[in-house]
């Protein structure tokens, strides 16, 4: 287990610039999540924290020592790779034993290590299957099972259940945690996912465009998302041109209190589930333009006054296209940039 | 009532049903012309070299079918030392090439990328035709060749006599040396394209979990390389065992190869040692199809250990 420091980190290929300075700090025995879209140099972070790259500048620190330029064989930060990266003519046991044997851990030591992990990954009866003859979710316990036995400074997570069908996927976030909880290794998940980033871990650091935009709790990220950038990459929210004046922003939804510096071109964010609809009467009039049932809940687009065109995520399904409403916006909903 | 095909249940209107055919059997009907050249070729081929070897050649006035060839060529003499030199040759021809090979493929895996041009320089030998390498080696390698008269100028000889016999000798070091300049390249494109895959797939993963460059090599690499290994070793050794123009123009007047033993049959004048002839090349012909069912087999149980079946 480790702490984890990384120190003004960037990363180029040529001239294209991948990570640009990204300081953050993972605590030893942490659940931290690095959460992005595709392409933001997220998964380059975490190769970088495993030693597969080096950064273009900047230090990569383990429990106080610089680890920059130690070799990815020296680290034990391992990954768990997104397509599991079994070797295919290795059997689960193998696979396992893998590490171990490449560390030169006595056999009888080796033996027993791999015995206590496939139990704890409840793998025993499958000891000796090829990962081809695996399901997914076989797989992906064989390559946690294969990183956890080495008992890794740190664990890296690389969209570890995007291969994952629905149903299998929340089993595995669940058995991941436990183990976690269970090993108490520091571990750093990779997502694209927010909602899985959101559930899995304490803290969350997410990276657009190659700069870290915010590290923070998940609360903190999804209620006040500090820059535009992770705004929208969070999504789901209405966006309204204000100004502020003496810490109220102004818009066509009313004035609401603000926590932001006096700008006479400003944007506030309200998100789709800051707004409700109803029947009864309210400040904003409008009408229901469009709807779309999600199960859950459904996504109305509305049209108010003035013209502006807003979304909704309600879980009242009853409201039909061509419906005059009304539309109520909850108190501390905004946000503004 | 009988079922319709699934072809015909799914035509619904006659004008449809034209443009659906033609789809479905469009891949067949476009490569039926090379199909049907190939396959003529060597059914037709085959099928009169065992007519032929069987005693039916109509010019020699022996048309009625008998196993009397095969056992005379059989029970020859030497017979046998040329079915051993054949197999000599083609081991060790195939055995060195693909072991360079591989070897070739795994620096060229440590030197990471490289220009285009020295990828070319490799393949180079490849697209060269076998004769031109047989003049090639006679000339550097005879004992009146380039290395005898550098070994001469070098003062390490005294006489081209003095020079190791490399051409036209019974150990085959010419042969084996045409068919490596041929063959190493040949392995080496083949190996690396796939030992790349492997690598790139790998390799980190290895690393990632501790293990050093030779763990890396012998537990992973080379075990998921070994279909395409045995594959190149078929293929070479096929080649090689079927092959006739570099023997007979460099090999050893003291044994023949069974294609250059087939060969002297073919041109004696006397028409019944034809069958003869057919008989070696229908022997040398079953082999190599053994060689491949083998490989077949083989390959099979490599990709059923390393795969297991696929979910």
């Amino acid at each position: 287990m480790a702490n984890i420091r990384l120190e003004h980190v960037y990363k180029s290929y040529g001239e294209q610039q991948v990570l640009a300075d990204v300081s953050l700090e993972i605590d030893d025995g942490e659940m931290f999540a690095l959460l992005g879209p595709s392409g933001s140099g997220k998964t380059t972070l975490l190769r970088l924290i495993a030693g597969l790259e080096a950064p273009s500048a900047g230090k990569v620190i383990f429990n106080n020592a610089d680890f920059t330029h130690v070799s990815a064989q020296r680290r034990k930060a391992i990954i768990v790779f997104q397509d599991y990266a079994l070797f295919p003519h290795l059997t689960v046991w193998q696979n396992i034993a893998f590490g171990l044997r490449a560390g030169g851990v006595p056999r009888v030591a080796l033996e027993s290590k791999v015995h206590d992990i496939l139990g704890l990954v409840h793998l025993k009866d499958r000891q000796h299957s090829l990962p081809g003859e695996l399901s997914g979710g076989q797989k992906q316990r064989v390559a946690l099972a294969r990183a956890c036995v080495l008992e890794p400074r740190v664990l890296l997570l690389d969209e570890p259940f995007s291969n994952l069908d629905t149903g299998l996927r929340q089993s595995m976030r669940d058995f991941v945690a436990a183990l976690q909880e269970r090993l108490r290794f520091t571990c750093i998940l990779v997502t694209h996912d927010k909602e899985e980033a959101f559930m899995m871990s304490r803290r969350v650091a997410v990276i657009v465009d190659s700069r870290l935009q915010q590290v923070d709790t998940p609360e903190a990220i999804f209620t006040q998302p500090l820059t535009k950038k992770l705004s929208d990459f969070l999504g789901e929210a209405n966006y309204l041109d204000g100004r502020v004046q003496g810490g109220n922003f102004y818009c066509a939804l009313g004035i609401f209190a603000v926590n932001a510096p006096d700008s006479a071109n400003a944007v506030g964010r309200f998100r789709w589930d800051q707004l409700a609809l109803t029947r009864e009467a309210g400040p904003h009039q409008g009408r229901v333009a469009a709807k779309s049932y999600a199960g859950k809940a459904t996504y109305y687009t509305v049209t108010i006054e003035r013209g502006h065109t807003l979304n909704v995520f309600s879980a009242r399904h009853d409201f039909f296209v061509g419906e005059e409403i009304f539309l109520e916006v909850l108190p501390s909903a905004v946000n503004v940039y | 009532m009988q079922e319709k095909s699934p072809l015909l249940k799914s035509c619904g209107k006659n004008t449809s049903c034209a443009g659906r055919l033609y789809a479905t059997w469009r891949p067949y009907i476009l490569v039926a012309p090379l199909v049907t050249f190939m396959g003529l070729t060597f059914v037709l081929a085959l099928g009169s070299a065992v007519l032929q070897s069987l005693g039916f050649v109509p010019g020699a006035a022996a048309n009625v079918l008998t196993l009397r060839f095969y056992r005379e060529v059989l029970l020859e003499s030497d017979f046998l030392t040329s079915l051993s030199y054949t197999i000599y040759i083609a081991l060790v021809a195939t055995l060195l090439s693909n072991l360079l090979g591989v070897m070739v493929a795994f620096v060229m895996l440590s030197m990471g990328q490289r220009p285009k041009w020295q990828r070319l320089l490799y393949q180079v030998p490849i697209v060269i035709p076998h004769l031109v390498v047989i003049v090639l080696v006679f000339h550097l390698f005879s004992q009146t060749g380039v290395a005898s008269r550098l070994a001469y100028w070098l003062g390490c000889i005294t006489h081209p006599n003095q020079f190791p016999l490399l051409v036209f000798d019974r150990l085959g070091i010419g042969i084996v040396l045409v068919y490596l300049y041929k063959q190493v390249p040949f392995a080496t494109m083949i190996v690396a394209g796939t030992l790349e895959n492997i690598s790139a797939r790998f390799k980190e993963v290895a690393y990632n979990l501790g293990a050093g460059r030779l763990q890396l090599c012998t537990q992973i690499l080379l075990p998921l390389l070994m279909p395409t290994i045995l594959s190149v070793f078929l293929i070479t050794f096929a080649f090689t065992f079927g092959a006739f123009e570099v023997p007979f123009l460099i090999g050893t007047p003291a044994w023949n190869t069974l294609p250059v033993k087939a060969f002297f049959y073919y041109m004696r004048p006397d028409l019944t040692y034809r069958a003869s002839s057919m008989v070696i090349n229908v022997l040398i012909t079953v082999i190599s199809l053994g060689f491949a069912i083998a490989y077949g087999h083989i390959l099979a149980l490599i990709q059923r250990q390393t795969e297991g079946g696929e979910r």
